[in-house]
């Protein structure tokens, strides 16, 4: 039996990275005239509570515990728009280990090596050289790049052509580039480990996480703004709305622990239940981003107000290892689940 | 959060598997144009399961039932699709979830005595006497009058769209004992004999056709106060717990055959016919795409719902949460398949045993029955986000 209720032990870490990413890296600090983020120092303290090698095993650095903590992390940084290096560096850190390099998984574990990732931008293609766009990177960051052969990590050697490119979600710094698939400096193929499916999971958690700030945001707003002398909350056009986010993001999450569990138990249909979750989150996240701005109004348009970040994240995540395109065509060409 | 690969759980699904195969009825079970061979059909295959030890399966032991554990009864309703054993939705399934369950809670001894096996057996059916004409989504405003006169209490009222109450033996009738127009207040719960002087019913043709709901007159209805489940003017606290029942274990049932209804429509798109397969066409494909997905994820949230009832805790609002996505995929799903079937659609014939169209005809009161679309957003908002109330 699968088992999706969190455990103490689960919620006291959910807990504890939601209190920490409060207070460090709020999604305020995004807004235009917020006071600067030493980025590089709440780097280090999330690498010190042992977040990057949290699912790794403790003789490469890491805490030894599993996908699930993986996936509760990630959904809080979901929620504060974290940058997609942490995502990117946790998987180097299984690349690294499974490849061998334990030297290297490490340094991914302890936050002295960091990778971003590079999505793929011909999902269908088969080429040697991929167009890719790179999130975060810094030139000295490994590469994650991953496709249903593998993930592997590469270094900037690889890359060519590299320019940098104005963004959607002005918080994510983008860079356009080819990527020689062949010169991986680490390399693990999907029959070994299914670090690709891994990722679509964290994905996922990382879209509920969107999608459940843009439902808290907006409920807040719903209870503070008055109109016609009540607030707008008490509408059931606005109402209705809130309703339908809470119940996407809890399906979404739900969905996302059942693909957790499946893919750490290798169940036959793991590949169905990891597509459904990645495709119902990067729903859940782009349909209340959407209504996060509209129950704000006129400030719901404005850079100044946070409403605005849910949905410019989503498309990158969406984006990132498949769209929902490519994942309702996983789903349906997956054979019958059993019970 | 963990996958526990438990052999008890596997032995009792062989178990269960087993039993379904060599006794599930083999016979189509006749459809809704014939209500009362279909009522004969249910209670025998009740009697079945009896004689079997699996009815009540969420009934305790010492009760008549067979006191499954929530993971055990959830494995129960998966085979129970797998199966393809009939759904007893509406007669025999209204005494086990509903009245059964009430008098387990709140009835005394005498009425368990009494009650509990004739409902077991199939002997006895029920119907759900709730909503009145002024009063259905405001429950609260109901007015059917309880005056108690000696050692009786006097029914005087209507109820209305009462599922087969034509065909009941007794109803989970809900009075007003107290002050007129005392919401919550002064409700009281009684079991009304369907066979008793003063019951006028009348049978409404539903919108398929058949005969799914009733108008129920009652005219100086004598029923003995010994028929109260729980206190006079405390009905309310009874109805919450025969709701209660209906929102949990006895949802998944239904749950699971739309489950197994979706992958025979998946297979039967992958089918080719005169002009390739229905998977071919991107839009059907995509739909019964996100419908396969938004299945995984209900059956995901069930889980995490067992999971809650087996460590004993309270999901409060959380468990309010079910009722709306589930009864919105069905009628999206019973859509797509009569949208696949085109033309074909349009002829009430074909499909699974109860064929495509019944279905998708009767899914469209999965939004209004039980509680509407909008009273379950209104509960969301309101309960589980805290947003102000609407009234
Ligand atoms: C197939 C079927 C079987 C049923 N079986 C039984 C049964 O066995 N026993 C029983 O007691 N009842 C039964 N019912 C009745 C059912 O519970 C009611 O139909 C339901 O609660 C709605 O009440 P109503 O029909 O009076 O509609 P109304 O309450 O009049 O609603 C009409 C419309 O107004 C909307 N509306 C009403 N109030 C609000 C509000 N506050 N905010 C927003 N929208 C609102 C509703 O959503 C709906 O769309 C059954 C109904 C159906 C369709």
């Amino acid at each position: 039996m699968y088992d999706l209720l969190l455990n103490q032990d689960e919620s006291m870490i959910a807990e504890s990275v939601r209190e920490f990413l409060e207070a460090e890296l709020p999604v305020e600090r995004l807004r235009p005239n917020a006071k600067p983020i030493d980025y590089e120092a709440a780097w280090q303290s999330m690498a010190g509570l042992g977040w990057l090698g949290v699912g790794l095993p403790e003789q490469v650095g890491g805490a030894g515990l599993g996908l699930v903590e993986e996936m509760l992390i990630l959904r809080e940084c979901g929620r504060q728009l974290v940058s997609p290096k942490l995502l990117a560096t946790m998987l180097a850190g299984h690349v690294a280990h499974h490849a061998g390099s334990n030297e290297l998984a490490t340094s991914f574990a302890t936050g002295t090596a960091g990778a971003a990732l590079a999505i793929d931008t011909e999902a269908r293609g088969t080429g040697e050289s991929r167009a890719v766009l790179t999130l975060d990177w810094n030139g000295s960051d490994s590469l994650l790049f991953w496709n249903e052969d593998g993930m592997g990590l590469f270094d900037a050697g690889s890359l060519s052509s590299a320019a940098e490119a104005d963004c959607v979600d002005g918080s994510v710094t983008l860079h356009s580039a080819s990527l020689a698939t062949g010169l991986a400096t680490a390399w693990v193929d999907a029959a070994e480990a299914s670090l690709p499916r891994r990722a679509e999971v964290l994905l996922a958690a990382a879209l509920v996480g969107l999608a459940e700030h843009a439902c808290d945001l907006a409920v807040d707003y719903a209870i503070l703004r008055e109109q016609f002398g009540k607030p707008i909350g008490s509408f059931q056009a606005v109402k209705h709305r809130c309703a339908d986010m809470a119940v996407r993001q809890r399906l979404a999450w739900h969905q996302t622990c059942m693909a957790a569990l499946k893919l750490e138990a290798g169940a036959a249909d793991a590949p169905l239940q990891v597509a459904s979750a990645k495709l119902l989150a990067a729903e859940a996240a782009q349909e209340n981003g959407r209504a996060c701005i509209q129950i704000h109004g006129g400030i719901g348009f404005q850079a100044e107000c946070d409403a605005h970040w849910f949905i410019k994240r989503a498309m990158i995540y969406d984006q990132a290892g498949g769209s929902m395109q490519l994942q309702s065509e996983r789903v349906i060409n997956q054979p019958m689940p059993q019970w | 959060m963990e996958f526990r690969d438990n052999p008890q759980e596997h032995a009792f699904r062989e178990e269960v598997r087993d039993w379904l195969q060599t006794n599930r009825p083999k016979d189509r079970r006749p459809g809704d144009e014939d209500i009362a061979a279909q009522m004969g059909f249910d209670r025998a295959w009740q009697r079945r399961q009896y004689d079997g030890g699996w009815a009540g399966i969420s009934w305790p032991k010492q009760h008549g039932g067979r006191g499954l554990t929530p993971i055990e009864q959830l494995i129960w309703s998966e085979e129970y699709a797998s199966a393809d054993c009939p759904l007893v939705h509406d007669s025999v399934w209204m005494a086990l979830n509903h009245a059964g369950h009430t008098i387990i809670h709140c009835g005394t001894d005498a009425q368990k005595a009494f009650h509990l096996p004739r409902i077991l057996k199939g002997e006895a059916t029920w119907c759900q006497g709730f909503s009145e004409p002024n009063a259905g989504s405001d429950m609260l405003a109901l007015r059917t009058r309880g005056e108690v006169d000696g050692t009786h209490l006097v029914v005087n009222g209507q109820k209305t769209w009462t599922t087969f109450a034509h065909l009941a033996d007794y109803c989970e009738l809900i009075v007003r004992t107290g002050e007129p127009g005392g919401r919550h207040k002064g409700l009281t719960w009684v079991i009304g004999d369907m066979h008793a002087t003063g019951v006028t019913v009348r049978p409404m043709v539903a919108l398929d056709g058949h005969l799914h709901n009733s108008e129920c007159f009652f005219d100086d209805v004598r029923i003995p106060l010994d028929q109260i489940v729980g206190e006079i003017d405390e009905g309310w606290s009874v109805v919450l717990k025969t709701l209660e029942f209906e929102r949990g274990g006895a949802a998944f049932s239904g749950f699971c055959q739309l489950a197994v209804h979706l992958e025979q429509l998946i297979a039967e798109a992958r089918k080719p016919g005169a002009t390739g397969t229905a998977m071919d066409d991107p839009v059907f494909a995509n739909r019964l795409a996100m419908a396969r997905a938004r299945v995984q994820s209900l059956r995901a949230l069930i889980y995490m719902m067992v999971e809650a009832a087996e460590r004993d805790v309270e999901l409060g609002a959380e468990g309010a949460i079910l009722h709306l996505p589930y009864s919105e995929l069905e009628q999206e799903i019973y859509q797509l398949a009569v949208d696949i079937a085109g033309p074909r659609g349009l002829v009430r014939q074909g499909g699974p045993a109860i064929g495509w169209h019944s279905l998708w005809l009767k899914s469209l009161s999965a939004t209004i029955a039980g509680g509407t679309s909008e009273i379950q957003r209104n509960t969301i908002g309101e309960r589980l986000l805290g947003l102000p109330r609407s009234r």
